[in-house]
């Protein structure tokens, strides 16, 4: 004989009774086991949408509004012996025109410019590029979108990328956006790269796949590419460096549209003017730097287009003034003064020592003109000849410097044609952009100084060799470095993973949502166990009278529970596929809302079942080590007489029921009274946030009403025998038999409907007080984006003018316009953790002005320094030069999974890495998804992104749905689409409220399973009173009499049980029942306590009719 | 008893209950003086709800005495804890009781075994294993081994419960009404089964009884009165 042996036999024997505790840890560890391999499915989910937007691809290279040659690609591949494919990505829209039925409208479409290299990178790799150049391919989502089918033709409309920013001086905004009709040869699925996308989201985007050439020739940038994908080559996955390295390798000046070039006007026997200037008008800051550090005896040059060149009432208009290092400019010139040529002079008759007035326009926000002048004293006049004969001093100018007549100038800026005079156009003839006034380059940056440059060229002098050009580019390319150049790599496979694995984890957020469930089949299976002991007393009664220790019988009825949880922790393991199954049916189903329409699919890590079978097995043995440490605590004479003695213990009057003191009354006031003083103080307080203060009450209420359950089953105790005694009074002096098993099923009942009521009727409705500024929406009406940028001022009458807006349109409407840098969504509608989140840029002033939104939590920017600074907060930098951000409670939370105070370490425009410090949250808004910074910081760190894509606007609530259709109309070549902002923030709110309606969906499956608990009680109290309802039988009651005194008893538990919880939840959730428009689930919480009811009531019957069956009789003769 | 070993002294035993808090204390037991030597058969007799099986508890360590003192091999077992009572239990006493109290779900020899899993005396005369086996073949049930209690009459279950007690080779013996749930022959034959195992295995026997066969076949009979242990002297029958 061993203790295992003995243990063994024990499970065979009672295998009837343990069933039910096998039964009961069995669900626990497949509901454990199954809500934590819900997240297994979900970060597989994840990870395989990951996988499809990315195909092979490793490293991506982006460089957005910068184009390099795609020939790049070729010497990149042959490199690296890895697959690289050059493609062009922009924005645009699309509509549809099918054949059949009714065409559709789609914005923020994503428009991809491939060739055979990118299929190729394809999760299923195939060859569905076609050679016609009118061949389009569209992904399900788009031809869903657009109705549209293969053979259809779809209206393009493309977003024309300049290479001068159109924020940028000079930039034109006129073809901003060019069509492109194609017919639809192919709708491509998933695995056909259909879901291709360089951000983070479970949505896969609408992607449009255009011929890389026609894309190229579309947009004007034939032979280029602003895209590079490298795959895995030979099974090896490329590295950053590597790829950096040899991009470097075979990077020319071209690729970052730089040209060096001999000046031909200047040439001079043994020496030569070399030129290093941009297609991009102004030379970036880097390059500038280096152009002029790297190469001894550069010398910068700014030339810009002035409107007009005054002195006195005379004046020439339209003119280039070139500000100079050297050449003609003389050393001892000051900035002051200027130099005019010979033409000039004499068509505004200046001469030396005249005041002579320089305007032109400088670009402000919401690319805002504004005409600047500046003065100058003539210092000079220069003939037209050497080196202020010079029109290659005039960079090249897109709408100018192209054009062959003056009066077709359209330079960007606004200029009045008929100003131009045929001396004009004589001197554009025979000069071209021959600068007419020469400027010291520290005056000329003074003045013309703007984001994209302080330089229009470098120059070098240089010995008139064959190899001067290789010497210059050499000592340029030491001094220039790619990544600032905007040509760097990014690991968007790791970052990819990283962002599917780093998600929130469904697995813990089930596991919460499970808890009510579990902790119900924990409970049951401690109460089945309970009852199985405590059927065996006669048994632990003998073992203590043979001499084992009561600690060597808990070890022995622990070591039975062992087993039984062990293998209900197997059989649980096995059976969480099916409860991940249902959640994940359910997911896809009913709460899609909680996971943005994400289409999941069921997937189970072994480990992960392992780990919930583990921890089944651990909550499962701790329920029965509560209940064996509870056992043998008896003595064994009374164990081995377990039914007289324990009938000769209820005779004994319980120590806490002495005369004169209430036990519970305490607890029942403190509770009721608490609730009633919370409640006054949120209805005399007015207080901004009354949820909290019911809530609070609710609660009190509850524990209150448990102290009253408790009082009442002390006064029913004493209570004397009324003057005719009934069985319902009987049944009803019951229940006070065994208070403590009474007030757990009570409390159990209590707590479980308070909690299910509770969680799932506190919702909050997006129309409360929306129209207030400090409410998610800001006050705002709608909320706008589009997707192509914006660049005119929608609230002034020129900009609506510009979308042929009528001022009347726009009568009491203000548009607050935001800058937006593409990146992860970072709203709880993605389930990624976002790696890269999108950034709005935005004038603190508008916000703060208005007072919109709500900064919950503001980081000081002094330590110490407690006054609040709202939207300033986000002005200029750190003291540790980081930019500060402000983001939406949830985003930073949940989706960046950071804190007030965190850095968030963001790649900028090019390639520096910048911290962005986390320095407010706001109370849940509809700028969700985002961080947001100052429009300042984020044009530094994107000095050529241009435009506004984010709209915030102001209109009457009874005007914001014919504002959008308004707008929408203008604006629908941008893919304008307006959202009411009370619809936007109600959309965010959908995640929460399914989430609760998960909760509630579980939480009363869990309170179902605790009333099967009540069944347990029932028949643990019959069975125990066997021999006493046998007495009552022997004189004269008939078994219907006996059924009903036991179904009054416990059905009073259970009313009371109900009562206190839903009265102290009605309580807690009463600000949001009274909310006009709340979305208080009034059916599904009815429909889960009748079923709690229904249940309760089912399982008393069942019960009480099992305890009575068979002769009572029996009981009286085994007494 | 002036040539034999005292094994167990009574001294000055009482003992009285509380029906509830406040109530006035009921006597049971009062002034119980016992001495038992070892190998020595008593019976206990007295009507019911005299508080002979409260005596038996204290004896058997099963309850605590309200006063006196309870020697065993010279040892108070009143001051003692309930691990070293545990213990004593496990070494030196066995108990039979009215009803066998043997565990369903194991074979006659598992149950007789059991108590060697709560310990047992620290050197055995024989294997615990072969004891069994031979006490079993004593009480005619060798043919019994791997039967469960479900499958024996009542006697025989109360042979093994017999067996089972002197598993861990007691020195003394309790039997509370052993023959209470037999019918005469079964009672008879476990009345025969006693004396001769109290006679071959040394072991001292004290049964509480209304059988006055079984009562007559101890060396002294007491009687409870009145909470008090009465010497019966002479013929019992009539007296029991």
């Amino acid at each position: 004989m061993t203790t295992v042996r003995l243990v063994l036999q024990s499970l065979r024997f009672y295998w009837r009774s343990h069933l039910g505790v096998f039964l009961g840890a069995t669900l626990a560890t497949a509901i454990l086991a199954g809500a934590l391999a819900v997240g297994d499915s979900v970060r597989y989910s994840l990870r395989e949408m990951a996988l499809a937007r990315l195909g092979s691809v490793h490293l991506a290279l982006n460089s957005q509004s910068r184009f390099f040659r795609a020939a790049l690609a070729e010497r990149l591949q042959e490199d690296l012996r890895a697959p690289v494919a050059p493609a062009i990505l922009l924005r645009g829209t699309a509509v549809g025109q099918p054949r059949q039925g009714e065409g559709a409208r789609a914005g923020q479409v994503q428009v991809v410019g491939v060739d055979a290299r990118f299929w190729q990178m394809a999760p299923q790799p195939h060859n569905s590029w076609k050679t016609d150049p009118d061949a389009l391919i569209v992904n399900e989502r788009l031809a869903r979108q657009l109705n549209v089918r293969a053979g259809d033709e779809v209206l393009l409309r493309i977003e024309k990328p300049s290479l001068l920013s159109r924020d940028a001086p000079l930039a034109t905004i006129e073809d901003a956006r060019v069509p492109l009709r194609l017919k639809v040869a192919q709708v491509v699925d998933d695995r056909a790269f259909g879901r291709f996308s360089l951000n983070a989201s479970q949505i896969p985007p609408l992607n449009a796949f255009v011929p890389l050439p026609t894309l190229q020739k579309t947009v004007g940038m034939e032979e280029r590419a602003n895209v590079l994908l490298v795959g895995a080559g030979a099974g090896r996955a490329p590295d950053v460096d590597r790829t950096t390295a040899a991009l470097w390798k075979h990077w020319t000046l071209a690729d970052s549209g730089l040209e060096l070039r001999a000046v031909p006007a200047r040439q001079s026997r043994g020496e030569r003017l070399w030129e290093l200037r941009t297609d991009r008008v102004f030379l970036d800051p880097p390059v500038a730097k280096a152009a002029l550090s790297s190469v001894p005896g550069a010398q910068g040059v700014l030339t810009y287009f002035v409107n007009e060149l005054r002195v006195g009432d005379r004046s020439t208009p339209y003119s280039t003034v070139a500000a100079l290092q050297g050449a003609v400019v003389p050393p001892d010139m000051r900035p002051d003064e200027i130099l005019i040529n010979t033409w000039l002079a004499e068509d505004i008759r200046a001469k030396v020592g005249d005041t002579l007035t320089l305007r032109y326009w400088m670009v402000g926000p919401l690319r805002k003109l504004e005409e600047h002048s500046a003065t100058f004293r003539i210092r000079g006049i220069v003939p037209i000849a050497g080196a202020a004969a010079d029109p290659t001093l005039m960079p090249d100018i897109p709408g100018l410097s192209d054009k062959k007549d003056c009066r077709d100038w359209e330079p960007g800026v606004p200029i009045d044609l008929n100003r131009i005079r045929d001396k004009d156009q004589q001197y554009w003839d025979r000069y071209r952009g021959t600068p007419k006034a020469f400027l010291t380059l520290e005056a000329g940056q003074r003045i013309w100084n703007n984001r994209f440059g302080n330089l229009t060229a470098v120059r070098y002098a240089a010995e008139d060799d064959a190899n001067a050009r290789q010497k210059i580019e050499g000592c340029l390319r030491q001094g220039l470095n790619p990544a600032a150049l905007g040509l760097f790599f990014t690991p968007v496979r790791d970052l990819a993973l990283a962002a599917s694995t780093q998600s929130t984890d469904f697995g813990l957020l089930f596991l919460g949502f499970s808890i009510f469930l579990i902790v119900s089949a924990l409970l049951l299976t401690a109460m089945l166990f309970a009852f199985g002991t405590e059927q065996r007393a006669e048994e632990v009664g003998t073992l203590l009278a043979l001499g084992f220790r009561t600690r060597q019988v808990q070890h022995l009825l622990l070591a039975e529970g062992a087993w039984i949880a062990l293998l209900a922790a197997g059989i649980g393991a096995c059976l969480a596929a099916v409860y991940t199954r249902l959640v994940i049916a359910g997911l896809t189903g009913v709460w899609s809302g909680a996971v943005a329409g994400s289409a999941l699919q069921f997937h189970v890590e072994p480990a992960t079942l392992g780990a919930g079978a583990g921890i089944g097995f651990l909550a499962s043995l701790a329920a029965i080590w509560l209940v064996t440490r509870r056992q043998a605590r008896l003595p064994a004479r009374e164990l081995l007489h377990a039914g007289k003695e324990s009938s000769a213990r209820l005779l004994e009057r319980p120590a806490s029921s002495k005369e004169g003191r209430l036990p519970g009354l305490p607890v029942a006031v403190t509770g009721i009274v608490g609730a009633l003083i919370l409640v006054a103080g949120a209805l005399i307080g007015q207080q901004d946030r009354p949820a909290g203060y019911f809530f609070g009450a609710g609660a009190l209420l509850l524990v209150g009403g448990l102290g009253a359950c408790r009082l009442l089953m002390t006064l029913l105790a004493r209570q004397s025998a009324p003057d005719r005694l009934t069985l319902t009074s009987l049944g009803v002096r019951n229940t006070t038999r065994r208070v403590g098993r009474s007030l757990g099923v009570i409390a159990l009942l209590a707590c479980g409907s308070f909690l299910v009521i509770a969680v799932g009727a506190n919702r909050h409705d997006p129309n409360e007080g929306a129209e207030r500024r400090i409410s998610g929406t800001g006050g705002f009406a709608l909320y706008a984006e589009t997707a192509l940028p914006v660049f005119q001022d929608l609230n002034s009458e020129d900009g609506q003018e510009a979308f042929g807006l009528d001022p009347e349109d726009m009568v009491q409407a203000q548009v607050v316009a935001l800058r937006l840098r593409e990146g992860d969504d970072a709203s709880c509608l993605n389930l990624n953790r976002a790696q890269t989140p999108r950034l709005l840029g935005v004038d603190p002033e508008q916000l703060r002005a208005r007072g919109a939104f709500r900064i919950a939590r503001e980081l000081p920017r002094e330590p110490g320094d407690t006054t609040p600074l709202a939207w300033d907060r986000i002005r200029g930098l750190e003291r540790d030069g980081s930019i500060p951000v402000i983001g939406d409670q949830n985003t930073v939370q949940w989706s960046l999974g950071k804190k007030l105070g965190d850095v968030l370490l963001y790649t900028d425009e090019r390639g520096a890495v910048r911290r962005l410090k986390i320095v407010g949250t706001l109370t849940s808004s509809i700028l969700q998804g985002s961080l947001i910074l100052s429009e300042e910081n984020f044009i530094a760190m994107f000095p050529s992104q241009s435009g506004y894509q984010v709209f915030l606007i102001d209109a009457p609530r009874e005007r914001a749905a014919g504002l959008a259709a308004t707008l929408g109309r203008a604006l629908q070549d941008l893919g304008f689409e307006a959202t009411p902002a009370p619809e936007r923030l109600a959309m965010f709110n959908t995640v929460e409220h399914t989430y609760l309606s998960i909760f509630a969906a579980l939480g009363g499956l869990g309170l179902l399973l605790g009333s099967v608990g009540l069944g347990i009680v029932v028949l643990r109290n019959v069975l125990e009173r066997r021999s006493e309802l046998a007495v009552l039988r022997a004189i004269g009651f008939r078994q219907e009499g006996l059924r009903r005194l036991l179904f009054t008893e416990h059905v009073l538990l259970l009313a009371l049980g109900l009562l206190s919880g839903v009265v102290a939840a009605v309580l807690a959730v009463l600000p949001a029942l009274r909310t006009p428009g709340a979305e208080v689930p009034v059916a599904s919480l009815s429909l889960t306590l009748l079923a709690v009811l229904v249940s309760g009531l089912l399982w008393t019957l069942g019960a009480t009719a099992v305890a009575l069956r068979g002769s009572l009789l029996d009981a009286l003769r085994n007494d | 008893m002036a040539d034999t070993q005292i094994l167990l002294q009574l001294t000055d035993i009482a003992k009285s209950y509380t029906a509830f808090q406040g109530a006035p204390e009921t006597p049971v037991l009062r002034d119980v003086d016992l001495d038992v030597g070892a190998g020595e058969t008593v019976a206990i007799v007295g009507p019911s709800g005299s508080g002979k099986t409260t005596l038996l508890n204290i004896i058997g360590t099963l309850d605590r005495p309200t006063s006196g003192r309870v020697l065993l091999n010279g040892r108070d077992l009143t001051a003692l804890g309930d691990a070293e009572l545990a213990a004593v239990r496990s070494r030196e006493i066995g108990f039979i009781f009215q009803f066998h109290h043997l565990l369903p779900q194991c074979t006659v020899l598992e149950n007789v075994l059991l108590p060697t899993l709560a310990g047992g005396p620290e050197k055995r005369s024989e294997p615990a294993h072969s004891r069994a086996h031979r006490l079993l073949h004593r009480v005619g049930l060798s043919e019994r081994l791997t039967y469960r209690p479900g499958q024996l009459s009542g006697g025989e279950r109360q042979r093994v419960a017999v067996v089972r007690a002197l598993i861990n080779e007691p020195r003394l013996l309790l039997a509370d009404e052993p023959t209470g749930s037999l019918d005469r022959a079964s009672a008879d034959n476990l009345a025969d089964l006693l004396v001769e195992l109290n006679r071959e295995e040394g072991v001292a026997l004290i049964v509480i009884t209304h059988a006055l066969s079984l009562a007559e076949r101890m060396e002294r009979v007491y009687r409870i009165e009145n909470g008090m242990l009465v010497p019966v002297t002479g013929h019992v029958a009539g007296g029991v």
